[in-house]
């Protein structure tokens, strides 16, 4: 039944992601990549790819940051294309992709405006598709005022209704009899990471809880699954970095803080969840998650987060291994017909050849030799398909 | 002889010195005729040796471009270069001239970016001084009026600019932070303002006014940065106001003289670059300057570079190499010093490209062949016979002399000059098509008798109207086309249907003979004699027994005289039967005696029986012999092997030089090692042909069907408007008929001259590719691509 309606409101829009799909950079375009020599060389490959007529307009010896920002540019006009031939549902559901980004844009705003970044260049490190026009406001921020700046600038925000329900959640984590004096402190050691995580995993289940009550049956069933992978990758993510976390000293407030950040949603909650919670070594949370998909082999690579200070460029941190897993499965996203499942593919995707494309760059203009590991840590979209 | 089959090439090895490589480039350019090989079609243009090169003609195009915006914004005219090739010939210059154009062109992009920017500062001073004063005079208005209390009261103020899109959020931040204990004023600015991007933007003042209190102050100056950069003060004091506002408008002033100055300067650069010389703007004579060196340079990169010195392979048509080797030994004029490019003859190692030189009139029926298929090469091209058979089968379809005689006179409009220049120029290369299908659709309008759906009477019918019947003249036949008189007889569709489908028919026959009859030609130019006895010979038979005796048959029956028609016997039942009942007398025979039809219609069917086995077999038999008896011979491949090492190809083509050129031939395809593969695919080819000649056949039966729906539209149109009230005549019969003529004349133009017209065309498209060409065509060829400086376009071109 999804088939025979879909096309009639959103087929236009598909049409054209199934059509950018065509823009992904092949494995043999990377080869090239890594062969380049220099800056310049690269941009004049990106100029031959689908990337051409974003750099036309930069001198050859571009700086990585500007190059990051000029792809991303690109995404995020393709995406606002796609945007605004969209209807209905389609609307809803992109503007919730977008909630992502701005999060991030807003938490990297309040990070900067903390280190006392000027707010020139942090305006011009923001990532296009998570633009909103409140954003330059948010220098109204003073101190660490995080309720305030709720109150006058997020509050008409797409993403207030996260904020509140944040600073909700802080503030009524405080013991019985709080004071004003409390909560400054508060949000004075409040971390922006923290902010993030918890936001973003409030936009996960928000989007999951739309996904689940708005969408038909095939774009369901592709995104529940992407989104209860992408829960459960975060949830090991939040238990694996506090595994040995200074900051969480008491077994306590590990166990408060991590039941705060971890979504509430995905298949290993509720069944692991008293599991993972305790878990306090990197042995443990492997068997706590082992019985849950390939959770466990994913896990059987990743180092020991105790071991933190060891990590270097070679080391293939849990991160990447979490890439290349999600990759996998976006591409896989690609396979069924009428489904939104591709929109949020091909945005996961792209992110990823942005990433891809801006560790060689900074590989190239650091000038490592040929066979340095770090040349081997891209994460090519579709390459999973050939094996 | 040049379009029957594609021009004779040469295969020759072009070495040009480093030094003279541009040189070289430059000469051939100008000749039509150099087909260059790219030497590793995969190698990507980044890692060939003139790459950079390309790429600063690329950045040289794009500040043209940028230069050709600007003038697009400032309105100015320029001219396009009409005759490219002149113009290069012109200004030809060595391979330093691009250096020259490099630099001149980026020096006045440059000055005119700098430009530029003077303006945007400029511009941005002015917004500036702009917004101080209308802060200003709003601030001095509101005073006026009661702020004096105000003050009193202990408020204080802050004015500034905003955008007017952020109207509303700024309110409601300001609102937010202050609780509601804030005055908010807002003033629009009526003139637009002018940004950075050219974009014109809404902006206005706003004013606050609110208790005093440091807090309060510090956040709402937060918010106004976080919106606005421009910070204003005013002065207190009255007087001090005014001086600062006659002051700003001074200021204005100057600026707005000053941006005038440099619109005005930009505006003449751009006009300078505007100017004709060597009869086109600069700024196109440079476009195409530059075009050419990226073309050349381009065309360079196809060529191997070893040790300062390109090889390359080029294709030449016979007989043009005395002329590009006489340009080359005078390319350096005086000055020995300097070497030449040499070209070498080589022997054909790969298939030649197809090259058919076509002019406008040959060209959009060359191009009807080419969109199916590039003919293979010395192979005879359709695109000859096309010529005629195509609009003559259109015209077989749109047979009407006055809608023929319409698309005859727009064909003529296209020829004109006119025409280039109006909206139908997308029409103007399909000329001389539309010309001929306009001619042929008279002329079988003629033959059907059909103006307009209405019969004509042109040399005086050979019926006489006698009580209402028709009754024939003695010895008299109407000279040409159809009698009249059928016109208005009641069984003229019958008649007419008959005559078409029988007209059809033959044509069709005729048609795809001569098909076979071209492949009969093929074989024997490939000396290709197995094909020839095995498929051609088969095939003709096979048509002409069958098809071809149906076709005798029809000429046969017209030509006898019956008494009563219903003796005539029925030329499809005679052919069932010559199938089905072969040793049966016919009842009705068309020859004298049934016996003698049974006879040769007998022949005709052995003959037929007999081709398809010698079709099916014998050539996968002689194949099999042949393999017999030399068993270690290998079939040569037509294809050299791309993996070839070079030394051993150069060792090749030394030993083959010195051998007497042999005749090239090309084998046909079908050169399988596998003897099961080859039998498959002759047995297809038998069936499809015997099938098809009868599908083919039936295929034909579209000219009738295209023909009949033709003039029964026009007729349906012709009585459903005019013809009674023409019929009526008189004053209302007139009045009538001036009222419903546009509806007929509309009808006429976008149903029978505009879809109908599409339709016949694509059904004769159809029996051109399908029916006609599979009995011969192989199409399996790669066009000649020269190397020209033809191929350079002006803009105006493109548009």
């Amino acid at each position: 039944m999804d088939l025979c309606v879909f096309g009639v409101d959103d087929g236009y829009a598909e049409a054209i992601i199934r059509g950018l799909r065509a823009s992904f950079l092949s494995e043999a375009q990377y080869q090239q990549m890594k062969n380049c020599a220099s800056i310049p060389e690269l941009k004049s490959f990106l100029e031959e790819t689908d990337y051409q007529n974003c750099l036309q307009a930069d001198n050859p010896q571009i700086p990585t940051s500007i190059l990051r920002q000029r792809l991303k540019k690109k995404l995020a006009d393709e995406f606002e294309y796609i945007e605004a031939q969209s209807t209905g549902t389609l609307t809803k559901y992109l503007f919730h992709l977008r909630c992502r980004f701005m999060i991030d844009n807003v938490v990297n705003m309040i990070e900067g405006l903390k280190n006392k970044i000027d707010i020139e260049i942090l305006l011009s490190n923001i990532d296009p598709l998570g633009w909103f026009p409140e954003i330059k406001n948010i220098k109204v921020l003073e101190g660490d005022d995080y309720s305030s700046l709720y109150r006058d600038v997020l509050i008409d925000t797409p993403i207030g209704v996260y904020f509140m329900k944040f600073l909700e959640e802080s503030i009524e984590n405080l013991h019985e009899n709080r004071t004003l004096n409390d909560i400054q402190n508060l949000f004075r050691e409040m971390k922006p990471e923290y902010i993030r995580t918890s936001l973003k995993k409030m936009w996960l289940e928000d989007f999951y809880s739309f996904c689940e009550s708005e969408l038909m049956a095939t774009s369901q069933e592709v995104l529940l699954e992407l989104l209860k992978f992408e829960a459960d990758f975060k949830t090991i993510q939040v238990i694996y970095n506090s595994i040995g976390n200074r900051d969480l000293n008491t077994a306590a407030k590990i166990i408060t803080t991590r039941k705060q950040l971890c979504p509430t949603i995905g298949n290993l909650y509720p069944d692991c969840e008293k599991l993972y919670l305790q878990a306090m070594t990197l042995d443990t949370l492997r068997e706590a998650v082992k019985g849950c998909d390939n959770y466990r082999d994913l896990l059987k690579d990743a180092p020991d987060p105790l071991k933190r200070e060891e990590f270097n460029v070679q080391t293939k941190t849990l991160d990447d291994i979490m890439y290349d897993d999600e990759c996998r499965r976006y591409a896989l996203a690609f396979d069924g017909q009428g489904s939104y499942g591709v929109f949020y593919a091909y945005l996961k995707l792209k992110e990823q050849e942005i990433r891809n494309i801006i560790w060689l760059a900074e590989m190239i203009s650091r000038k490592l030799a040929k066979n340095h590991p770090g040349w081997k840590k891209i994460i090519i979209p579709f390459s999973h398909l050939g094996k | 002889m040049s379009l029957f089959r594609s021009e004779q090439m040469e295969f020759y090895n072009l070495v040009i010195p480093r030094e003279s490589a541009w040189d070289v480039m430059n000469t051939l350019g100008y000749f039509d005729s150099v087909h260059i090989i790219d030497h590793d079609a995969t190698l990507p243009q980044i890692n060939r040796p003139f790459s950079n090169y390309v790429k600063r003609c690329d950045d040289v195009l794009q500040k043209i471009e940028q230069i050709d915006d600007e003038m697009r914004n400032f309105k100015i005219e320029k001219k396009y270069c009409p005759d490219v090739i002149d113009l290069l010939k012109k200004r030809n210059g060595s391979h330093k001239q691009f250096e020259e154009l490099e630099q001149d062109i980026c020096k006045v992009a440059d000055d005119l970016e700098h430009q530029q920017q003077t303006l945007t500062s400029l511009q941005e001073k002015k917004n500036t001084i702009r917004e101080n004063l209308e802060v200003l005079r709003n601030a001095v208005a509101f005073q006026n009026e009661d702020s004096e209390e105000a003050s009193l009261l202990g408020f204080q103020k802050m004015v500034g600019v905003i955008l007017k899109e952020d109207e509303l959020r700024f309110k409601r931040i300001i609102f937010r932070i202050t609780k509601g204990n804030i005055h908010v004023e807002i003033m629009d600015i009526q003139e637009q303002f002018i940004q950075q991007d050219r974009k014109s933007v809404q902006k206005c003042v706003f004013m606050l006014f609110y208790p005093c209190g440091d807090l309060t102050q510090k956040k709402i100056q937060r918010v106004i940065e976080s919106f606005s950069n421009n910070k204003f003060d005013i002065p207190t004091s009255s007087e001090q106001q005014a001086q600062r506002i006659t002051m700003l408008e001074n200021q204005l002033n100057e600026a707005d003289q000053l941006l005038h100055l440099t619109i005005t300067q930009i505006n003449k650069r751009l006009q300078d670059l505007s100017e004709i010389k060597h009869n086109c703007s600069w700024i196109e004579e440079m476009r195409i300057l530059v075009t050419k060196e990226k073309y050349l340079y381009m065309n360079l990169n196809m060529l191997n570079m070893t040790n300062s010195v390109f090889h390359g392979q080029i294709w030449l048509p016979q007989g043009q190499d005395q002329k590009i080797q006489q340009a080359l030994r005078n390319l350096h004029g005086n000055d020995k010093q300097l070497p030449s490019g040499q070209i070498q003859e080589q022997q054909i190692q790969s298939t030649p490209p197809t090259y058919y030189k076509l002019n406008s009139f040959t060209y959009p029926f060359q191009e009807i062949v080419n969109t199916y298929g590039i003919p293979r090469y010395k192979e005879i091209n359709p695109g000859l016979s096309t010529i005629i058979t195509f609009p003559f089968l259109v015209g077989v379809m749109f047979g009407d002399v006055g809608h023929g005689l319409l698309l005859f006179v727009c064909g003529l409009y296209l020829t004109t000059e006119e025409a280039k220049k109006s909206i139908f120029s997308g029409l103007v290369p399909m000329r001389y098509m539309i010309l001929l299908i306009g001619f042929f659709a008279c002329y079988n309008g003629l033959i059907y008798n059909d103006f307009l759906s209405i019969s004509l009477n042109l040399f005086g019918s050979c019926y006489n109207l006698v009580d209402d019947e028709y009754q024939i003249k003695e010895d008299c036949v109407y000279k040409f086309g159809i009698d009249p008189a059928w016109g208005s007889s009641t069984n003229q569709l019958t008649f007419m249907n008959s005559f078409k489908m029988k007209l059809a028919v033959i044509i069709g026959v005729t048609h795809m003979t001569f098909g076979i009859i071209l492949k009969g030609f093929n074989t024997l130019n490939f000396n290709n004699y197995t094909d020839f006895f095995c498929e051609f010979i088969p095939q003709f038979l096979l048509l002409t027994c069958s098809f071809g005796y149906m076709d005798f048959l029809l000429f046969l029956k017209w030509c006898t005289k019956f008494e009563d028609t219903k003796d005539a016997p029925s030329v499809i039942t005679t052919m069932i039967d010559m199938v089905l009942r072969p040793f049966d007398v016919p009842e009705k025979p068309l020859f004298e005696s049934g016996e003698q039809q049974r006879f040769i219609q007998l022949i005709l069917l052995t003959i037929i029986i007999l081709c398809i086995p010698i079709m099916l077999i014998t050539k996968p038999l002689i194949f099999n012999l042949n393999k017999k008896n030399h068993p270690y011979q290998q079939i040569p491949s037509q294809v050299p092997d791309d993996d070839a090492n070079p030394e051993q190809l150069q060792n090749d083509m030394q030993k083959d030089q010195s051998q007497p050129h042999s005749k090239v031939c090309i084998q046909q395809h079908n050169q399988h090692d596998d003897i099961g593969e080859l039998i498959v695919h002759q047995s297809i080819e038998t069936i499809e042909f015997v099938l098809g000649s009868v599908s083919n056949t039936a295929s034909y039966l579209r000219l009738w069907a295209l023909s009949l729906a033709h003039s029964q539209l026009a007729e349906v149109f012709f009585s459903m408007t005019l013809a009674s009230h023409i019929g009526e005549g008189g004053f209302f019969g007139t009045i009538g008929s001036i009222v419903q003529f546009p509806g007929f004349a509309l009808a006429t133009f976008g149903v029978l001259m505009c879809m109908d017209l599409m339709e016949c065309f694509l059904h004769a498209l159809r029996l051109q590719w399908v029916e006609f060409q599979s009995k011969f065509y192989k199409a399996d060829g790669y066009l000649f691509k020269a190397y020209s400086f033809t191929n350079i376009k002006s803009n105006q071109q493109d548009d």
